[in-house]
Protein backbone atom coordinates (compact mmCIF):
# COMPACT_ATOMS: atom_id res chain seq x y z
CA UNK A 1 0.00 0.00 0.00
CA UNK A 2 1.48 3.31 -1.02
CA UNK A 3 0.24 6.64 0.27
CA UNK A 4 2.69 8.72 -1.74
CA UNK A 5 1.17 11.60 -3.66
CA UNK A 6 1.86 11.04 -7.38
CA UNK A 7 4.35 13.63 -8.54
CA UNK A 8 2.33 14.31 -11.66
CA UNK A 9 -0.55 15.70 -9.62
CA UNK A 10 1.47 18.17 -7.60
CA UNK A 11 3.95 20.58 -9.08
CA UNK A 12 6.50 22.24 -6.79
CA UNK A 13 4.95 25.72 -7.19
CA UNK A 14 1.63 24.38 -5.87
CA UNK A 15 3.32 23.16 -2.71
CA UNK A 16 5.50 26.24 -2.34
CA UNK A 17 2.59 28.66 -2.96
CA UNK A 18 0.40 30.63 -0.53
CA UNK A 19 3.52 32.17 0.98
CA UNK A 20 2.15 35.64 1.51
CA UNK A 21 -0.97 34.86 3.62
CA UNK A 22 1.15 32.76 5.98
CA UNK A 23 3.72 35.52 6.37
CA UNK A 24 0.93 38.01 7.05
CA UNK A 25 -0.44 35.66 9.71
CA UNK A 26 3.05 35.54 11.26
CA UNK A 27 3.19 39.33 11.44
CA UNK A 28 -0.32 39.53 12.95
CA UNK A 29 0.60 36.82 15.49
CA UNK A 30 3.78 38.65 16.47
CA UNK A 31 1.95 41.95 16.97
CA UNK A 32 -0.84 40.19 18.88
CA UNK A 33 1.70 38.56 21.20
CA UNK A 34 3.44 41.87 21.92
CA UNK A 35 0.08 43.61 22.49
CA UNK A 36 -1.33 40.85 24.71
CA UNK A 37 1.79 40.71 26.86
CA UNK A 38 1.83 44.48 27.29
CA UNK A 39 -1.86 44.36 28.21
CA UNK A 40 -1.28 41.62 30.77
CA UNK A 41 1.85 43.10 32.31
CA UNK A 42 0.74 46.73 32.42
CA UNK A 43 -2.92 46.41 33.42
CA UNK A 44 -3.05 43.61 35.99
CA UNK A 45 -2.44 44.46 39.65
CA UNK A 46 0.05 42.44 41.76
CA UNK A 47 -1.45 39.28 43.26
CA UNK A 48 -2.07 39.31 47.04
CA UNK A 49 0.15 36.24 47.62
CA UNK A 50 2.50 36.13 44.65
CA UNK A 51 2.93 39.79 43.83
CA UNK A 52 4.24 40.42 40.31
CA UNK A 53 5.11 36.72 39.90
CA UNK A 54 1.46 36.28 38.86
CA UNK A 55 2.42 37.81 35.49
CA UNK A 56 4.27 34.61 34.58
CA UNK A 57 0.78 33.13 34.20
CA UNK A 58 0.36 35.08 30.93
CA UNK A 59 3.15 33.11 29.27
CA UNK A 60 3.09 29.78 31.13
CA UNK A 61 -0.64 29.02 30.88
CA UNK A 62 -1.13 29.97 27.18
CA UNK A 63 1.95 27.89 26.27
CA UNK A 64 0.39 24.90 28.08
CA UNK A 65 -3.08 25.38 26.51
CA UNK A 66 -1.63 25.65 23.04
CA UNK A 67 0.59 22.60 23.41
CA UNK A 68 -2.63 20.69 24.20
CA UNK A 69 -4.26 22.11 21.06
CA UNK A 70 -1.23 21.06 18.98
CA UNK A 71 -1.42 17.49 20.32
CA UNK A 72 -5.17 17.44 19.67
CA UNK A 73 -4.35 18.24 16.03
CA UNK A 74 -1.78 15.41 16.09
CA UNK A 75 -4.45 12.98 17.37
CA UNK A 76 -7.06 13.99 14.77
CA UNK A 77 -4.59 13.93 11.87
CA UNK A 78 -3.09 10.61 12.99
CA UNK A 79 -6.57 9.08 13.11
CA UNK A 80 -7.37 10.51 9.68
CA UNK A 81 -4.12 9.12 8.29
CA UNK A 82 -4.80 5.64 9.66
CA UNK A 83 -8.35 5.83 8.26
CA UNK A 84 -7.80 7.41 4.85
CA UNK A 85 -4.07 7.01 4.25
CA UNK A 86 -3.59 10.50 2.86
CA UNK A 87 -0.10 11.89 3.12
CA UNK A 88 -1.22 15.42 3.99
CA UNK A 89 -2.65 14.17 7.29
CA UNK A 90 0.68 12.60 8.19
CA UNK A 91 2.59 15.78 7.34
CA UNK A 92 0.14 17.96 9.27
CA UNK A 93 0.37 15.64 12.31
CA UNK A 94 4.17 15.80 12.17
CA UNK A 95 4.11 19.60 11.89
CA UNK A 96 1.73 19.96 14.85
CA UNK A 97 3.82 17.48 16.88
CA UNK A 98 7.00 19.50 16.37
CA UNK A 99 5.31 22.77 17.35
CA UNK A 100 3.55 21.09 20.30
CA UNK A 101 6.90 19.79 21.52
CA UNK A 102 8.36 23.32 21.45
CA UNK A 103 5.39 24.67 23.44
CA UNK A 104 5.58 21.82 25.96
CA UNK A 105 9.29 22.50 26.52
CA UNK A 106 8.43 26.19 27.00
CA UNK A 107 5.64 25.26 29.44
CA UNK A 108 8.07 23.25 31.56
CA UNK A 109 10.79 25.92 31.46
CA UNK A 110 8.36 28.72 32.36
CA UNK A 111 6.75 26.61 35.08
CA UNK A 112 10.17 25.94 36.53
CA UNK A 113 10.94 29.68 36.63
CA UNK A 114 7.58 30.25 38.34
CA UNK A 115 8.09 27.33 40.73
CA UNK A 116 11.47 28.47 42.11
CA UNK A 117 10.23 31.62 43.93
CA UNK A 118 6.77 30.22 44.84
CA UNK A 119 7.56 26.61 45.82
CA UNK A 120 11.26 27.07 46.57
CA UNK A 121 12.38 24.47 44.00
CA UNK A 122 13.06 24.49 40.26
CA UNK A 123 11.62 20.99 39.87
CA UNK A 124 9.66 18.46 41.90
CA UNK A 125 8.21 15.05 40.97
CA UNK A 126 4.69 16.39 41.19
CA UNK A 127 2.04 14.55 39.10
CA UNK A 128 1.39 17.57 36.84
CA UNK A 129 5.07 18.22 36.22
CA UNK A 130 5.92 14.56 35.79
CA UNK A 131 3.06 13.83 33.37
CA UNK A 132 4.02 16.92 31.33
CA UNK A 133 7.64 15.74 31.21
CA UNK A 134 6.41 12.31 30.02
CA UNK A 135 4.33 14.06 27.32
CA UNK A 136 7.43 15.95 26.18
CA UNK A 137 9.54 12.77 26.08
CA UNK A 138 6.89 10.91 24.06
CA UNK A 139 6.87 13.61 21.38
CA UNK A 140 10.67 13.92 21.36
CA UNK A 141 10.56 10.17 20.66
CA UNK A 142 7.94 10.77 17.93
CA UNK A 143 10.22 13.28 16.19
CA UNK A 144 13.24 10.98 16.58
CA UNK A 145 11.22 8.12 15.05
CA UNK A 146 10.40 10.26 12.02
CA UNK A 147 14.04 11.12 11.48
CA UNK A 148 15.18 7.48 11.75
CA UNK A 149 12.65 5.74 9.45
CA UNK A 150 13.39 6.27 5.75
CA UNK A 151 10.40 4.48 4.22
CA UNK A 152 7.68 7.14 3.98
CA UNK A 153 4.69 4.79 4.39
CA UNK A 154 6.15 2.98 7.36
CA UNK A 155 7.24 6.29 8.92
CA UNK A 156 3.72 7.68 8.56
CA UNK A 157 2.02 4.57 10.00
CA UNK A 158 4.35 4.26 13.00
CA UNK A 159 4.18 8.01 13.65
CA UNK A 160 0.38 7.93 13.58
CA UNK A 161 0.36 5.15 16.20
CA UNK A 162 2.86 6.94 18.46
CA UNK A 163 1.10 10.29 17.92
CA UNK A 164 -2.23 8.82 19.01
CA UNK A 165 -0.70 7.16 22.09
CA UNK A 166 1.14 10.37 22.98
CA UNK A 167 -1.97 12.51 22.62
CA UNK A 168 -3.81 10.15 25.00
CA UNK A 169 -1.48 11.51 27.68
CA UNK A 170 -2.94 15.03 27.30
CA UNK A 171 -6.14 14.36 29.34
CA UNK A 172 -3.97 12.75 32.02
CA UNK A 173 -1.80 15.89 32.20
CA UNK A 174 -4.91 18.10 32.31
CA UNK A 175 -6.71 16.09 35.00
CA UNK A 176 -3.60 15.27 37.08
CA UNK A 177 -4.24 18.22 39.42
CA UNK A 178 -7.69 16.81 40.21
CA UNK A 179 -6.87 13.10 40.29
CA UNK A 180 -3.82 13.27 42.58
CA UNK A 181 -2.65 15.36 45.51
CA UNK A 182 -0.35 17.84 43.91
CA UNK A 183 1.72 20.92 44.65
CA UNK A 184 0.55 22.46 41.38
CA UNK A 185 -2.50 24.69 41.61
CA UNK A 186 -5.79 23.80 39.87
CA UNK A 187 -6.06 24.47 36.15
CA UNK A 188 -5.82 28.21 35.45
CA UNK A 189 -8.65 29.30 33.18
CA UNK A 190 -10.85 32.41 32.88
CA UNK A 191 -13.33 30.69 35.21
CA UNK A 192 -10.79 29.95 37.96
CA UNK A 193 -8.61 33.08 38.06
CA UNK A 194 -9.42 36.44 39.62
CA UNK A 195 -11.64 38.56 37.29
CA UNK A 196 -8.87 41.19 37.10
CA UNK A 197 -6.65 38.72 35.26
CA UNK A 198 -9.23 37.26 32.84
CA UNK A 199 -8.79 39.74 29.97
CA UNK A 200 -4.99 39.43 30.02
CA UNK A 201 -5.16 35.65 30.16
CA UNK A 202 -7.67 35.44 27.29
CA UNK A 203 -5.70 37.91 25.15
CA UNK A 204 -2.46 35.98 25.67
CA UNK A 205 -4.20 32.67 25.00
CA UNK A 206 -5.49 33.98 21.65
CA UNK A 207 -2.14 35.57 20.73
CA UNK A 208 -0.23 32.35 21.41
CA UNK A 209 -2.91 30.46 19.45
CA UNK A 210 -2.18 32.70 16.43
CA UNK A 211 1.54 31.96 16.85
CA UNK A 212 0.76 28.24 17.06
CA UNK A 213 -1.34 28.29 13.86
CA UNK A 214 1.37 30.26 12.04
CA UNK A 215 4.09 27.83 13.15
CA UNK A 216 2.06 24.75 12.17
CA UNK A 217 1.15 26.18 8.75
CA UNK A 218 4.73 27.20 8.01
CA UNK A 219 6.13 23.83 9.15
CA UNK A 220 3.48 21.99 7.12
CA UNK A 221 4.38 23.92 3.99
CA UNK A 222 8.08 23.11 4.49
CA UNK A 223 7.19 19.46 5.15
CA UNK A 224 5.33 19.23 1.82
CA UNK A 225 8.28 20.70 -0.03
CA UNK A 226 10.63 18.27 1.77
CA UNK A 227 8.36 15.36 0.82
CA UNK A 228 8.26 16.41 -2.84
CA UNK A 229 12.05 16.60 -2.91
CA UNK A 230 12.23 13.19 -1.22
CA UNK A 231 9.92 11.71 -3.88
CA UNK A 232 12.02 13.15 -6.71
CA UNK A 233 15.19 11.79 -5.10
CA UNK A 234 13.57 8.36 -4.66
CA UNK A 235 12.47 8.36 -8.30
CA UNK A 236 15.96 9.35 -9.46
CA UNK A 237 17.50 6.61 -7.32
CA UNK A 238 15.07 4.00 -8.69
CA UNK A 239 15.66 5.04 -12.30
CA UNK A 240 19.42 5.03 -11.72
CA UNK A 241 19.17 1.48 -10.35
CA UNK A 242 17.06 0.37 -13.35
CA UNK A 243 19.59 1.81 -15.82
CA UNK A 244 22.53 0.21 -14.02
CA UNK B 1 4.32 39.04 49.31
CA UNK B 2 7.09 37.42 47.33
CA UNK B 3 9.42 39.69 45.41
CA UNK B 4 10.31 38.21 42.07
CA UNK B 5 10.65 40.74 39.29
CA UNK B 6 13.81 39.00 38.09
CA UNK B 7 11.87 35.75 37.66
CA UNK B 8 9.14 37.56 35.72
CA UNK B 9 11.70 39.11 33.37
CA UNK B 10 13.42 35.72 33.00
CA UNK B 11 10.10 34.05 32.09
CA UNK B 12 9.31 36.60 29.36
CA UNK B 13 12.87 36.36 28.01
CA UNK B 14 12.59 32.55 27.86
CA UNK B 15 9.22 32.84 26.08
CA UNK B 16 10.62 35.19 23.44
CA UNK B 17 13.83 33.20 22.99
CA UNK B 18 11.67 30.10 22.44
CA UNK B 19 9.26 31.74 20.00
CA UNK B 20 11.86 33.67 18.00
CA UNK B 21 14.34 30.78 18.11
CA UNK B 22 11.77 28.41 16.65
CA UNK B 23 10.75 31.02 14.04
CA UNK B 24 14.39 31.24 12.90
CA UNK B 25 14.63 27.45 12.78
CA UNK B 26 11.44 27.30 10.69
CA UNK B 27 12.87 29.88 8.29
CA UNK B 28 16.02 27.75 7.85
CA UNK B 29 14.02 24.52 7.43
CA UNK B 30 11.85 26.17 4.73
CA UNK B 31 14.89 27.58 2.92
CA UNK B 32 16.73 24.23 3.01
CA UNK B 33 13.62 22.38 1.79
CA UNK B 34 13.29 24.74 -1.18
CA UNK B 35 16.97 24.31 -2.07
CA UNK B 36 16.64 20.53 -1.81
CA UNK B 37 13.56 20.56 -4.03
CA UNK B 38 15.22 22.81 -6.60
CA UNK B 39 18.24 20.53 -6.74
CA UNK B 40 16.11 17.38 -7.02
CA UNK B 41 14.02 19.05 -9.75
CA UNK B 42 17.15 19.94 -11.73
CA UNK B 43 18.42 16.35 -11.51
CA UNK B 44 14.97 15.06 -12.52
CA UNK B 45 14.75 17.48 -15.45
CA UNK B 46 18.18 16.44 -16.75
CA UNK B 47 17.13 12.78 -16.64
CA UNK B 48 14.03 13.44 -18.72
CA UNK B 49 15.53 15.65 -21.45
Amino acid sequence: MSHAVPLETESPPAAVGVTRPIEWLGLVALLALVGAQLLGVLTSPPDRDMGHLQKIMYVHVPAAWNSFIAFFVVAICSLLYLWKGQERHDLLAASAAEVGTVFTALTLALGSIWGRPTWGVWWTWDPRLTSTAVLLLIFVGYLALRSFVEDADRRAQWSAAVGLLGALNVPIVYMSVKWWRTLHQMQSSPSTVDPEYVVGLRANGIAVLLVLVYFIMKRYRAARVERLAEQLEERAALEGRDHA
Amino acid sequence: MLEGNGFVVAAYVVMWVGVLGYAVRLHRVSRDAKHRLAQASRVDARRHI
